[in-house]
């Protein structure tokens, strides 16, 4: 049996979160959607993982502008993080902002792999998830 | 009888002269005598002392020197990685090894910075090694950060052996502690094997490090240690590089090894050489033995704690904080009815570290040393006394003896009778007289005459030559009458006036060459007055009717009677000079003028003494008077703004030592009216001596403060505007951002509702998170409606608000909010009960930094805000402060008052109220600032502009 997979979802908008958990469900790909309400929660969980060696989640979907905590703050901690890590986590932005400044500084980023524009759909889950996860 | 007296007055005077001179010589011995013995003392121990001093700082060279070679050594193999193909543990073996083969170095001791590692090496002394470390524990003054960290830290030396992954540049965190012995009795082969490598390392490498290439090390300080050896006392030199990450290293030195350089030789039986450090304690005093005031022997042996208790050292460091001159001069000083002397002398170890090396002794040592000296000073005193005495008799004896004889000798002639001879004499010396008297008159007479011969040869030459003179003489020679007319010239006068020779001009009346406006009446008159007119300048007209410049000397020439006869003069043409003065006056009125045209003023001034001259600017710039500005250096100095005065002097001193072409600098000067202009002044060196030391410098002012201000408005505008735009773009950023994400939810939740099931318990959940979603959509394009209000309102009527009056009328409205709250509000608005504002937005102020306190407030106690009013420098100020939770200013200080930022996710909020605030402040110039403190509390500062006073 193929083991479910976990994607984090880090965005302040309960209706974003549930959005996402959705669409993730209806584009039937084995996975469980985790969310989280800012970049601190996120982290927490992460380096929780790490400590009691469970394991750790499989896609990051990050929103850029959220309280206390945001996308790219996030991603300055996270950084550290990485060495401890015993996998690579693909980090996806995933924000409702068209600025194209957003999107230079999300791509200069190494740990984002790529920037995705809000509203999520299924095809572009399915599309990310091939992509991500093709069985070899 | 007369002569008897006489002769004994005389000899009675010549006594008396001769008992002074004996009273002076003996009172010039006494007061040499007491004089010396005063300063015997000093003398002695100023000499002693130094001698000492020099001994011990050679000792303490050969004590300390060895040792700051090793430390240097270590630190470069360190630095440069020489170490690094061997194991870590090896490496500090090999670096204390060499440590410990100085004789004077009896344990080493390495510690990563952090303090977290030691090893400690030592001559196999157990007691002692763990007597050390609780030394170093407890012991250790506590001068810097790094020993203290040294010290604080907890290390167990009873954690043996070594760990692979030690290294003295990297420690991982585990403790590592060696210990070696040099028989090494309980060492395993493979440790012994370490040891032997680095021994041969030591041979093959580690001597050869050439010490001028070797980066110098920091020592610390030296510290006194106690321990319970009978040796007393041990000093641990520290040693640290610069860098964090390189090593501790110390050293412990015995106090028998101290001792050894110091005690050696002590000066005088009862005196003592010590060392200290500026920062602490004394390090060595030994064997310093005096006697108190009850005559028991005090031992002064320092190698106790007690060493601090003791009165002499107690004085010497009290006094020491007060006054550190003890290292000028011997300081003499008493304490319990013992007088000592001290010196001190400072001696440098390592890069800046400061010790003090210095000598005591008990003067009754010193009086000792020097009795000796005393006694033959006051023999050779003595024996020089009855010298003066002896030779004093012999020379008033000699004048006395000779001098009687002359006395009695004249008084014998005086007495003699010379009989009837004396007539014929007398009138033979009158005879004699007589014929002396004519002789002298026929020379007289003979000479007399040949002088009147030689006279009258003498005229006529003179005159021939006096003629030739005047012809050839360049300037004019004349002679007229008293009316004017000429009887006599020659021919430069002649030509002065266009004609060609004498003849020609010698018949024109002089009225003919008089210019119109030579007033010759008055010229006249000045020259009866005077007889003389030298130097008399005057115009005339040439034979052509050209105007003459000309110099005139003239002599008035009278008859026996003193009747004017005739007028002589000299006449020399200065048409050229003057017509060539005019024009240079007349081209330095234009370039005045011209410079005034330009705004520019000039100066100049003599380099060397300071005076100058800067009337333009001080009249026409600044306007002042200008006899209330001295025209020097310093009358410009007082104007320059203060501030100012700094550049302008390293500007000026560039200049001088010839490093720039001109002098060109921008400085603020005080006009008339107090008001500073800002002034830019040009300059340089005109004039230098011929050895090249500048003399005269000159240059220009110009106005420039239309300019400065201008620029600065420039500058400022350019300020405002980049701050707009980057607010516009935040803003741009931030709507497009909160607009589109309600939006795209929509999208989504469209996307996902079935709409063949319209009753679903799902499709129920969707509708709702529409709504939600609707909702948040209208609640943003209300906010920007406010924000772009803000924007727009500039010009909303400003007017005298009270502020007490809004603020009531604000609590009323919130007042549900403070009850559930349980909130306590206190105000006072007396130092300034009014501003000038716009009403509705001070409604706002209060609203939003009221329910800000209460929102923010910590849940477990009750929230009290306190609000009151003062002026600050130009600003009304409205501080609003709370006991909430306060905000982490490092963390979101500068998004504080950004739009739609929030800070706890816990509480509801915008992120809109504090924007919109702000916003309104600043476009009344206004500004707000905050200070905070998580936990305990939160204080915004709204500065409103005083603009009611009038102030800015």
């Amino acid at each position: 049996m193929v083991k479910t997979k976990t994607i984090i979802v880090v965005d302040d908008d309960p209706v974003s979160n549930f959005l996402c958990t959705r669409i993730v469900a209806k584009s039937e790909i084995n996975a469980e959607v985790k969310a989280f309400l800012h970049g601190r929660e996120a982290l927490d969980f992460i380096e929780q993982c790490i400590n009691s060696n469970a394991d750790l989640p499989d896609l990051i979907l990050l929103d850029v502008n959220m309280p206390l905590m945001n996308g790219w703050e996030f991603l300055d901690e996270y950084k550290i993080l990485v060495p401890k890590m015993s996998k690579a986590i693909p980090v996806f932005i995933l924000s409702s902002s068209v600025y194209n400044q957003d999107i230079q500084k999300a791509r200069a980023i190494p740990e984002v792999s790529d920037y995705l524009i809000k509203p999520i759909t299924v095809d572009l889950i399915k599309d990310l998830w091939s992509k991500q996860f093709t069985v070899s | 009888m007369s002569r008897s007296s006489s002769l004994f007055k005389f000899r009675s005077r010549l006594f008396f002269n001769y008992g002074i001179i004996v009273l002076l010589i003996v009172g010039a011995y006494l007061f040499l005598s007491v004089t010396l013995h005063k300063n015997l003392g000093a003398l002695a121990s100023e000499s002693v002392l130094d001698q000492y001093i020099e001994i011990t700082d050679s000792r303490l060279d050969q004590l300390f020197r060895p040792i700051e070679r090793e430390i240097r050594k270590s630190y470069y193999l360190i630095q440069n990685g020489h170490l690094r193909k061997y194991e870590p543990a090896k490496q500090a073996a090999i670096l204390s090894s060499a440590l410990l083969a100085l004789p004077q170095c009896e344990s080493v001791m390495m510690s990563s910075p952090s303090g977290s590692q030691f090893l400690v090496m030592n001559y196999n002394e157990d007691v002692y090694y763990s007597k050390l470390l609780d030394n170093i524990r407890n012991e250790l003054p506590k001068p810097d950060s790094v020993s203290k960290r040294f010290i604080t830290r907890d290390f167990r030396p009873s954690v043996w052996g070594t760990s692979s992954n030690w290294s003295l540049n990297e420690f991982n965190g585990s403790v590592v502690d060696m210990r070696w012995s040099v028989d090494m009795p309980e060492y395993d082969s493979k440790k012994r094997l370490w040891f032997l490598r680095a021994m041969e390392y030591l041979e093959k490498e580690y001597h050869q490090v050439e010490l001028d290439s070797v980066i110098p090390v920091m020592w610390t300080d030296l510290y006194p240690l106690y321990t319970t050896r009978d040796l007393g006392m041990t000093a641990v030199i520290s040693a640290i590089t610069e860098e964090k990450d390189t090593v501790f290293i110390a050293y412990d030195l015995l106090v028998s090894d101290i001792n050894k350089f110091t005690e050696a030789q002590d000066p005088t039986p009862n005196g003592g050489v010590f060392i200290f450090s500026d920062k602490s304690k004394l390090l060595g005093l030994p064997n310093l033995v005096y006697q108190n005031k009850n005559q028991e022997n005090t031992s002064m042996l320092l190698h106790s704690p007690e060493v601090l208790n003791n009165p002499i050292i107690n004085f010497i460091f009290s006094n020491w904080e007060k006054d550190n001159s003890y290292a000028g001069k011997p300081v003499r000083f008493t304490i319990e009815g013992e007088t000592f002397w001290v010196r001190l002398k400072p001696y440098s170890v390592g890069v800046d570290k400061k010790l003090w090396t210095g000598v005591i002794i008990p003067e009754s040592d010193l009086r000792m040393y020097s009795a000796g000296f005393n006694y033959l000073i006051y023999l050779v005193g003595f024996i020089g006394l009855l010298l003066a005495l002896f030779i004093s008799w012999r020379i008033a004896s000699s004048i006395s003896k000779p001098l009687t004889e002359l006395v009695e000798r004249n008084q014998r002639i005086a007495s003699l009778d010379l009989g009837p001879g004396k007539e014929f004499k007398t009138k033979t010396t009158e005879l004699y007289n007589l014929y002396l008297s004519i002789e002298k008159m026929r020379i007289a007479l003979i000479k007399a005459l040949d002088e009147r011969r030689t006279a009258a040869l003498h005229l006529e030459e003179s005159e021939s030559r006096y003629r030739e003179l005047i012809q050839k003489n360049v300037a004019g020679v004349y002679r007229s009458t008293i009316q004017g007319q000429l009887i006599d010239c020659n021919n430069a006068f002649a030509r002065i006036f266009g004609y060609a020779n004498i003849e020609e001009i010698i018949d024109t009346p002089a009225s003919a060459f008089y210019h119109s406006s030579f007033p010759r009446a008055a010229f006249m008159e000045a020259l009866y007055k005077h007889d003389v007119l030298v130097n008399y300048e005057a115009r005339y007209v040439s034979k052509k009717g050209i105007l003459i410049h000309a110099l005139l000397n003239v002599a008035l020439v009278r008859n026996e009677e003193g009747e004017p006869m005739l007028i002589e003069g000299t006449i020399i043409d200065i048409t050229d000079r003057v017509a060539a003065l005019e024009a240079l006056k007349k081209s330095e009125t234009r370039l005045e003028l011209a410079l005034e045209g330009a705004g520019q003023a000039v100066w100049e001034c003599d380099v060397q003494t300071g005076e100058g001259n800067f009337k333009n600017l001080a009249i026409d710039m600044l306007g002042y008077d200008v006899k209330d500005i001295p025209q020097n250096f310093k009358g410009w100095r007082s104007l320059v703004h203060p501030e100012d005065w700094e550049d302008i002097v390293s500007e000026v001193i560039i200049h001088l030592e010839g490093r720039s072409e001109r002098i060109i600098m921008e400085h603020r000067m005080k006009d008339m009216n107090g008001v500073w202009r800002w002034i830019q002044t040009r300059g340089m060196v005109t004039e230098w001596n011929k050895d090249g030391v500048p003399l005269k410098a000159t240059g220009t002012f110009i106005d420039i403060s239309e300019k400065r201000k201008n620029e600065n408005e420039k500058q400022k505008i350019s300020m405002e505007l980049m701050h707009y735009n980057s607010e516009l773009e935040h803003f741009a950023y931030i709507t497009s951002h909160n607009l589109r994400a309600p939006v795209v939810n929509l999208e989504s939740l469209l996307a996902i509702y079935d709409f063949d099931k319209n009753d679903s318990q799902d499709n129920k959940l969707i509708l709702h998170k529409i709504s939600e979603s609707v909702e948040r959509l209208s609640g943003t394009i209300s906010d920007l409606n406010d924000i772009v209000a803000i924007k727009k309102d500039k010009q909303e009527r400003l007017s005298i608000v009270g502020l007490e009056e809004i603020f009531k009328a604000t609590l009323v409205s919130i007042q549900s909010q403070i009850d559930k709250s349980n909130a306590q509000v206190r105000y006072d608005f007396s130092d300034a009960p009014e501003v000038l504002y716009v009403r509705s937005h001070m409604v706002s102020v209060f609203q939003n930094f009221l329910t800000n306190a209460i929102k923010y407030r910590k849940p477990d106690r009750d929230p009290i805000i306190a609000i009151r009013t003062y002026r600050d420098n130009g600003y009304i100020c409205l501080s609003v402060k709370d006991n909430g939770i306060g905000i982490d200013l490092a963390l979101y200080g500068n998004k504080l008052f950004e739009l739609y930022q929030r800070f706890h996710t816990d509480y509801e909020g915008k992120g809109l109220g504090l924007y919109i605030v702000k916003a309104q402040v600043e476009m009344h110039g206004g500004h707000i600032t905050v200070r905070s403190e998580v936990d305990k509390g939160t204080e915004f500062i709204v500065h409103f502009k005083d603009s009611i006073h009038g102030k800015n």
